[in-house]
């Protein structure tokens, strides 16, 4: 919590709410650079879905920062209507690329077109990918797809491009909660680990095996795996029939 | 803890293999079986087969030809398919399967060189011009005919068709491997998945052996071999018992025994798939073949027979589909399920199926009718060639009647 204030009154303080909110976060990143050189850093995020309001900010800003075609997302922000004891509520899970520590994508690959970067990122080269699909199949996360420009997977990159210039991922820079926190796992003074070692964090299909470099706090059950829920918009947009719903 | 949950924004993956797969899912499983088939006669000597031994291994070779055009069509970029060949990745069970899919046909090819050497330098001897030319490379330009070579040729044949039954299992078994590794989808992450998918290969190639013998052989009274399909019948019949008994261990043991994430599976196919799965795949496609095959007084009325052959045949088609399409209609994280109805065009669409049956079917008519597979215009075997011959007809003589 104690990061997210510290990045709120940085804001007001220099009324430049974008690069404050970079320079916040991001000075505990160059920090984790520098500490953790031997290994170099190990980039994860944590997701405070207890801040999350569900605005979508973070998939606007993703699909316009990586020029995303029509209709596809790295990032989205599911949405749920839950009624418990006859109390309906909103639950809302943003959900990306786990870059997890044992992909199950990176495996399946015939090309090794995908692969993952010894900072945790796993990345695909479009210029060696051949379209197969295998690694969607593989991901237990639906965070990849066939991008119908290339025409070989796409997926979250962690924006890697900005990381490697100082700057935040987009999807986190942009959220107007500060629910996303980015940073180096193998720093213990990086935001993240700090994170991750005060509060109880969850994974999403923890059963998968593999390993989420993406934690949660404050992840429902419920949700952590398939949800099980009636459909009321299939992702094409059209109207689903009722029957369908479990 | 909660009583009722509605997903209102959210995305999915939905179908990424489609048509193209199940396709060549079930050619490469035909090309199996019909190469098992003719080993049959090539390795294990059995000569109640020999009149569709040559058939089946032109089935197995032109099926082969056909089936990974389904894979590069597929690709989102099918012009860097060979980079599979030196990109080799050892964990994936795809980039085995290229090496496979490249060496299994070359392999076939060779054993039909030999075993249709003899017949091919016969036909160089008494053609004339081009076509004498054309014979002799196919005879592998060796167009002496003696007992001694008949008796390499056969050697080498068995050789092949030998080193052949372990490939044919490897190119088919990875198919189904290739879906079996695939933990985040709870149908297809089953160890029995490559076992399934061999077994019911066996039932599509089989049936479709006999739909063959059906149409292209005839007995030495120009008949149709109605002993011979019988037992292709029987051989159909211990298929289906098969696959039976492996979709009741993959079921029970699922629903039953494993995580949460089966009873989807479970919902989906006995529950939002029933008609195709449980109806037409488990039922016409399998029990009413069985039952048919199994009591004769039923196999002895021929339309039924030949009828439920065919529904054999749709009925693994049916099976490839509600795999690989089915496995992909339960969502990974979403809620519900998902629907698919392929296009009519383009590479996810019916032609696209029409066009590689199309492909399959033409090549099979230009490999019949240049290939000498009727096991009367020629012998392979290894005693003087006249003599072979009159065995073989006492021998067929005997089994017809």
């Amino acid at each position: 919590m104690g990061n997210e204030r510290r990045n709120f009154m940085k804001v007001l303080g220099a009324g430049l709410a974008v690069t404050a909110l970079s320079a916040g976060t991001a000075g505990a990143t160059s920090a984790g650079k520098k500490s953790a050189q031997k290994d170099g850093p190990r980039w994860g995020m944590v997701v405070d879905l207890r801040l999350c309001i569900g605005c979508q900010a973070c998939t606007v800003a993703c699909s316009t920062e990586n020029q995303i075609p029509l209709g596809h997302f790295r990032t989205i922000v599911s949405s749920y209507e839950v009624t418990s004891g006859g109390r309906p509520r909103r639950y809302t899970l943003p959900r990306l690329c786990n870059h997890c520590a044992k992909p199950a994508c990176v495996t399946v690959c015939p090309t090794q077109a995908t692969r993952q970067r010894s900072d945790g990122a796993v990345v695909v080269d479009n210029t060696v990918c051949i379209g197969c699909g295998y690694c969607i199949q593989a991901c237990p996360y639906d965070a990849r797809f066939i991008n119908p420009l290339t025409k070989t997977a796409d997926k979250c990159t962690f924006c890697l491009h900005r990381i490697e210039a100082g700057l935040l991922p987009a999807c986190v820079e942009t959220c107007v909660s500060g629910a996303r926190t980015f940073g180096d796992l193998n720093d213990p003074r990086s935001a993240v680990s700090r994170l991750l070692a005060t509060v109880p964090t969850q994974v999403l299909k923890k059963d998968m095996g593999t390993a989420p470099r993406v934690f949660y706090i404050g992840l429902d059950e419920d949700f952590s795996g398939r949800v099980e829920g009636r459909q009321v918009l299939n992702p094409a947009g059209q109207a689903e029939h009722q029957e369908d719903s479990i | 803890m909660n009583d009722q949950i509605v997903e209102l924004i959210q995305t999915g993956s939905q179908v990424h293999w489609g048509v193209a797969i199940p396709q060549y899912f079930f050619l490469t499983g035909i090309s199996a079986a019909a190469f098992l088939l003719s080993t049959l006669t090539y390795v294990f000597g059995d000569k109640r087969y020999e009149s569709i031994a040559g058939l089946s291994l032109i089935v197995a070779f032109t099926v082969l030809v056909a089936a990974p055009l389904n894979l590069i069509a597929d690709l989102g970029q099918p012009g860097r398919f060979y980079s599979l060949l030196y990109h080799f990745h050892g964990t994936s069970p795809m980039s085995w399967g290229v090496f496979l899919l490249s060496s299994y046909p070359l392999l076939i090819a060779l054993e039909m060189a030999f075993v249709f050497r003899a017949r091919f330098a016969r036909r160089s001897q008494t053609a004339s011009g081009l076509l004498k030319g054309f014979y002799r490379l196919l005879a592998l330009g060796s167009v002496e005919v003696t007992p001694d070579t008949e008796a390499r040729d056969h050697r080498i044949g068995k050789i092949l068709g030998t080193i052949g039954i372990p490939t044919a299992l490897a190119v088919h078994g990875y198919t189904g491997y290739i879906l079996g590794v695939v933990r985040a989808r709870a149908m297809w992450h089953t160890s029995l998945m490559p076992l399934i998918f061999l077994i019911s290969a066996m039932v599509s190639g089989v049936a479709l052996m006999i739909l063959l013998s059906w149409i292209m052989v005839r007995n030495d009274r120009g008949k149709v071999d109605w002993s011979l399909m019988d037992r292709l019948g029987i051989l159909l019949a211990w298929s289906i018992v098969g696959d039976l008994i492996l979709r009741l261990l993959w079921y029970t043991i699922g629903l039953s025994y494993s995580s949460a994430s089966f009873q989807e599976v479970g919902n989906f196919i006995f529950g939002h798939h029933f008609m195709e799965a449980v109806v037409l795949e488990l039922g016409l496609g399998l029990l009413l073949p069985l039952v048919v095959m199994t009591v004769p007084a039923l196999r002895r009325i021929r339309p039924l027979f030949i009828l439920t052959v065919i529904l054999a045949i749709f009925g693994v088609m049916l099976f490839r589909w509600d795999t690989v399409i089915g496995g992909q209609l339960i969502p990974k994280i979403g809620a519900g399920f998902y629907e698919y109805i392929p296009s009519f065009w383009g590479r996810t669409g019916v032609m696209h199926i029409i066009g590689n049956w199309g492909f399959w079917i033409l090549f099979f008519i230009l490999f019949t009718s240049f290939l000498p597979w009727k096991k009367t215009s020629g012998k392979n075997g290894r005693a003087n060639q006249d003599k072979t011959h009159t065995d073989s007809i006492l021998e067929r003589k005997g089994a017809v009647s």
